[in-house]
C-alpha cells in the first residue's frame, strides 16, 4: 500500500490534471472543434480552418479572447448573483465529470449510491442558467430564461428515469457499479433489450439540456438573439460557453459509462487481454506491474474519448438535420411522448426483462466467446 | 516584462484568429446585407476565418453595418456601439455606410455611419462583393496585428466637396470671362 500523503497527491494531481481539470477541458475543446468541424461538413460548409492545424485550436481562441474582453455589469443586474452563477456555470459540470469513470472503470470520485447525487447536481445546472438570466436584469433575457426554466425541468425527468432504469436493469447504484456489471456480463447495458431506445431518449433529452438545435428555443438566435446570456459579455460569457461544452463531454460520458461500456473496451470480449490489463500496478495492488497500468490508462482513454467522440457527432448530426420546434410543440413532445414513452419502457424492463434475460439471452450465448447469461 | 509581452502576443493572437460579428443594417436597400449573408453561409464560409455571427451586441468584438444611419437608426446604432465590450471595431460596409451614397443629397442628409461612431475599415461599393468584404476584414485583422494597411484621407474621395469645388471653379471661370 501506497503512503497516505501519497495517495492525497495522486488524488490532488488527478483532479487538477491528468484525468481532472486540465484534461477533461482539453477534451472539451477539442469536441467542440469535432462539433463545428462535422456540423460544417453536413452544411457544405470547411468550417474552421486557419487556426492551428486545421482550425483545431478555435475553440481555444474563442475562450482567449473572451477572457481578454471588456466585462460589462449593467447598473440594474445583481453583481454579485452575475459573478457567482457564472463561476457556478463552469464549476458544477467540472465537478460532475469527476464522476464519469475515465482512467479507469471508477470516477476520481466513486462511492455506493453516487448517481443520486448525479442527478441532484445536473438539476443545479438547471437552477444556475435559470439564476444567471433572472440576476441580469435584462427583459430581453427574462422569455429566454422562463423558456430554459421550463425546457430544462421538463427534460430532467426523462433523463433521470433513463440514468435509473439502467440502475434498476442492472441492480446498481454507482457509476462504477454499473461499468463493472457490464464488464462482469461480457456485454454493454445497450445491448439488452429496451435499453437501446433509453438511449436514444437519453441524447435526445441531452440535447434539449444543451440547448441546440431543434431544442435552442432558450438560446434562439433569430428570435431572442442571446436567450439567458444575453447581458453576459468577456469573462462571465467564457465561463458559460466553456461550461456548456463540459456539460456536453460529462453529458455523452455519463451516457458512455451507463450504456456502452464507458472505458472497457475489447476486452470485454477477451478475457485473456482483461486479465493482462489487471496484472497492472493500480492503489489496490500495488504490487502488479507499473508499465502494463500505464498502457491502461491511455488505451481507456482512448476508448473513452473514441466512444464520447462518436456520441458527439451523433449529436451534431441532429443538429444539423432538424430546424427549431416552437415552445409549446417543444413541451408537448416532453409530457406527452417522452415521458409516458420511457415510463412505460421503464415498467416493461422492470417486468419483461428478467424474463426476456432467463429465455432469449440465453439463446445467443454462443454469440460472445466468453459467453453471456446473468 | 517578458511574461507581459508574450499575453499579450497570445492575446492579440486569439483577437485575430476569432473576430465575432454583429451585423446592424442602419436603414440601407438590403442589397449589401444580402451580401454579407452570403459571406456567412456556405459559398465564401467565413468560419474558415474563425468568424462567426452572434446574436446580442455583447458577444460581438466587430461590428458590420450596412446602411446610410438614418435620422431614427443614429441614436440606437451609438447605443448597440456602447452596448459591445472593449475592444471594439466597425467595418462600414457598401457606399451608403462610407458616405451615405445615394441617400446623401436627400432632404435629410445621410452622411454614412462615421458621423456617429468611429469606423475603422471602408468597404466601398454599391453592394460590394463578398470578396471585398472578406478583403475588408482581413485589412482589420491585418490592422490588429500591426501590420501596414492602405489608409485614404476620406476627404480626398469626397464626391460632394469635389463637386462643390468644381461648381466653384466653373463659377470663378465664368466671373473671370
Amino acid at each position: 500500500m501506497l503512503a497516505l500523503w501519497a495517495q492525497w497527491l495522486l488524488l490532488v494531481l488527478g483532479i487538477l490534471f491528468f484525468p481532472g481539470i486540465a484534461f477533461c477541458i482539453s477534451l472539451a475543446l477539442f469536441d467542440e472543434w469535432v462539433d463545428r468541424k462535422f456540423y460544417a461538413a453536413l452544411q457544405d460548409r470547411i468550417g474552421p480552418l486557419h487556426t492551428g492545424f486545421k482550425g483545431i485550436a478555435q475553440p481555444l481562441a474563442d475562450f482567449i479572447k473572451l477572457l481578454s474582453n471588456e466585462d460589462i455589469e449593467p447598473s440594474a443586474a445583481d453583481k454579485w448573483g452575475m459573478r457567482i452563477m457564472a463561476i457556478f456555470g463552469l464549476a458544477v459540470p467540472l465537478v460532475l465529470l469527476l464522476f464519469v469513470p475515465i482512467i479507469n472503470t471508477t470516477g476520481i470520485i466513486s462511492f455506493e449510491g453516487d448517481l443520486l447525487l448525479l442527478s441532484f447536481l445536473t438539476t443545479l445546472l438547471a437552477l444556475v442558467i435559470f439564476l444567471a438570466g433572472w440576476f441580469s436584469a435584462n427583459r430581453l433575457a427574462m422569455p429566454g430564461t422562463m423558456r430554459a426554466a421550463s425546457q430544462l425541468l421538463s427534460f430532467e425527468i426523462p433523463i433521470l428515469l433513463a440514468m435509473f432504469s439502467v440502475a434498476m436493469r442492472t441492480g446498481e447504484l454507482s457509476v462504477a457499479g454499473i461499468v463493472n456489471w457490464q464488464m462482469v456480463h461480457h456485454r454493454p447495458v445497450m445491448f439488452s433489450l429496451p435499453m437501446f431506445m433509453f438511449l436514444i431518449i437519453y441524447l435526445l433529452a441531452t440535447q434539449a439540456e444543451l440547448e441546440r438545435t431543434p431544442f435552442d428555443i432558450p438560446v434562439a438566435e433569430t428570435e431572442i438573439v442571446g436567450g439567458w446570456e444575453v447581458e453576459y459579455s468577456g469573462k462571465k460569457l467564457a465561463f458559460f460557453r466553456l461550461g456548456a461544452d463540459l456539460q456536453m463531454i460529462y453529458s455523452v460520458g455519463i451516457a458512455t459509462s451507463l450504456f456502452l461500456g464507458g472505458p472497457i473496451g475489447v476486452e470485454m470480449w477477451i478475457p485473456s487481454f482483461a486479465d493482462w490489463l489487471a496484472s497492472s500496478a493500480s492503489l489496490s495492488n500495488p504490487n502488479g506491474i507499473l508499465w502494463i497500468a500505464v498502457i491502461r490508462m491511455a488505451y481507456y482513454v482512448l476508448i473513452f474519448a473514441i466512444k464520447t467522440t462518436l456520441l458527439v457527432l451523433a449529436l451534431s448530426t441532429f443538429r444539423a438535420l432538424m430546424a427549431r420546434i416552437r415552445i409549446d410543440q417543444f413541451l408537448e413532445f416532453s409530457w406527452k411522448w417522452l415521458i409516458p414513452v420511457s415510463l412505460g419502457l421503464m415498467i416493461f424492463s422492470i417486468f419483461w426483462v428478467p424474463w426476456l434475460d432467463n429465455t432469449l439471452w440465453v439463446k445467443f450465448e454462443g454469440l460472445f466467446p466468453t459467453g453471456g447469461g446473468t | 516584462m517578458v511574461l507581459k509581452k508574450i499575453v499579450n502576443k497570445i492575446v492579440t493572437w486569439s483577437r485575430v484568429k476569432s473576430p465575432w460579428i454583429l451585423h446592424i443594417n442602419t436603414g440601407g436597400c438590403n442589397g449589401c446585407d444580402i451580401e454579407v449573408v452570403d459571406v456567412l453561409t456556405p459559398r465564401y464560409d467565413v468560419e474558415r476565418f474563425g468568424i462567426v455571427i452572434q446574436g446580442s451586441p455583447r458577444h460581438a468584438d466587430v461590428l458590420v453595418v450596412t446602411g446610410p444611419a438614418t435620422q431614427q437608426m443614429k441614436s440606437r446604432l451609438k447605443l448597440l456601439y456602447e452596448q459591445t465590450p472593449e475592444p471594439k471595431f466597425v467595418v462600414a460596409v457598401g457606399a451608403c455606410a462610407c458616405s451615405g451614397g445615394i441617400f446623401r443629397h436627400s432632404y435629410i442628409p445621410n452622411l454614412g455611419i462615421d458621423t456617429v461612431i468611429p469606423v475603422d475599415v471602408y468597404i466601398p461599393g454599391c453592394p460590394p462583393k463578398p470578396e471585398a468584404i472578406i478583403f475588408g476584414i482581413a485589412q482589420l485583422l491585418a490592422k490588429l496585428q500591426g501590420l501596414e494597411t492602405p489608409v485614404i484621407d476620406p476627404s480626398n474621395i469626397d464626391l460632394k466637396r469635389n463637386q462643390l469645388e468644381a461648381l466653384d471653379k466653373k463659377k470663378e471661370v465664368a466671373t473671370t470671362e
